[in-house]
């Protein structure tokens, strides 16, 4: 079975720079068929500066289109992310609904993630073992 | 959700009949989306790659080598911080030591908690057999480290 890949705002950001780190990790992921998706809110979190706008335009192009690597915030979804954030205690709204997309995949699943300390408070606390990729990790 | 066209395909007869085995007739449709959506993803992100090497040149070794190394080990940290964060609970309830220490854990100074997975340890071998009651613990990334063992234990590891 493939695995599916989550990307939040850090990691989009990374792409949209043409990051050399991020370009092996895609080059890899197309090796292993894997699949990437971005959930919806992240765009709350790249988009809205016209400097940067059209990078993260070209980011999700480079993934096959935004109509191929959305994911919307499902109920069921919404519902994990809630659990997971009280169980976490904390209160990173979009990054417990990027750790929710990944954990309600049917597939194994991996987040990609610039936010270190967020997402794997967040993702200790999701029912299956994910995988996650820290970005600041790779730049040291 | 996009909307649906009906088509129609010649496939080979082998490949659909092992589809259809796998997935049964009523998925066949979306078992034929999802693998067309994962090889037009793939396409383009080739097609990105290919572009953006002319443009800023080839991804550095030493950037690809630390890429490789995140990739390969991208489902270490999630399992560590799920042990870490049993051994933070078991502490907050500061349990009573138990008589017998897990056989394959090793007593040096630190605790390699990769290792305790890998010696099958599960929720119901409580962490507090290994650190003993209200030890003085520095956690550093997979490593625990003990300060003080709990004299019983070590009792215990001289008895053995």
């Amino acid at each position: 079975m493939s695995e599916l890949f989550v990307l939040d705002s850090g990691a989009l950001g990374a792409l949209a720079s043409d990051d050399a780190r991020m370009r092996r990790l895609l080059a890899n992921i197309v090796r292993d068929a894997g699949f990437i998706c971005v959930p919806a809110v992240v765009l709350a979190e790249c988009y809205g500066d016209s400097r940067h706008d059209a990078r993260y335009d070209r980011a999700l192009k480079a993934l096959g289109g935004a109509e191929r690597v959305i994911v919307d915030t499902t109920a069921k979804i919404a519902k994990e992310a809630g659990r997971i954030t009280r169980a976490a205690r904390m209160k990173e709204t979009i990054d417990a609904i990027v750790v929710a997309t990944a954990a309600s995949s049917s597939m194994r699943a991996t987040i990609v993630t610039g936010d270190e300390s967020h997402v794997e408070d967040l993702a200790c606390c999701a029912e299956p073992d994910l995988g996650i990729i820290y970005l600041n990790d790779l730049r040291r | 959700m996009a909307p649906k066209e009906k088509v129609s395909l010649s496939l080979d007869h082998d490949l659909l009949a092992e589809v259809r085995r796998r997935v049964g007739k009523r998925e066949l449709s979306s078992f034929l989306n999802d693998a067309l959506e994962r090889r037009l993803q793939a396409e383009a992100i080739q097609e990105y790659l290919g572009e953006t090497e002319e443009r800023v040149g080839p991804v550095p070794a030493d950037a690809g080598e630390a890429a490789d190394e995140a990739y390969a080990r991208r489902f270490d940290r999630t399992r560590v911080a799920k042990l870490r964060r049993r051994i933070v609970d078991a502490f907050a309830k500061a349990p009573a030591v138990r008589a017998e220490i897990a056989a394959a854990i090793s007593r040096g100074d630190g605790v390699d908690l990769l290792g305790l997975q890998r010696c099958a340890l599960t929720e119901n071998v409580l962490l507090e057999l290994i650190l003993g009651r209200h030890p003085r613990v520095v956690i550093d990334g997979q490593t625990v480290r003990v300060i003080d063992m709990d004299p019983r234990l070590d009792k215990h590891a001289a008895a053995s």
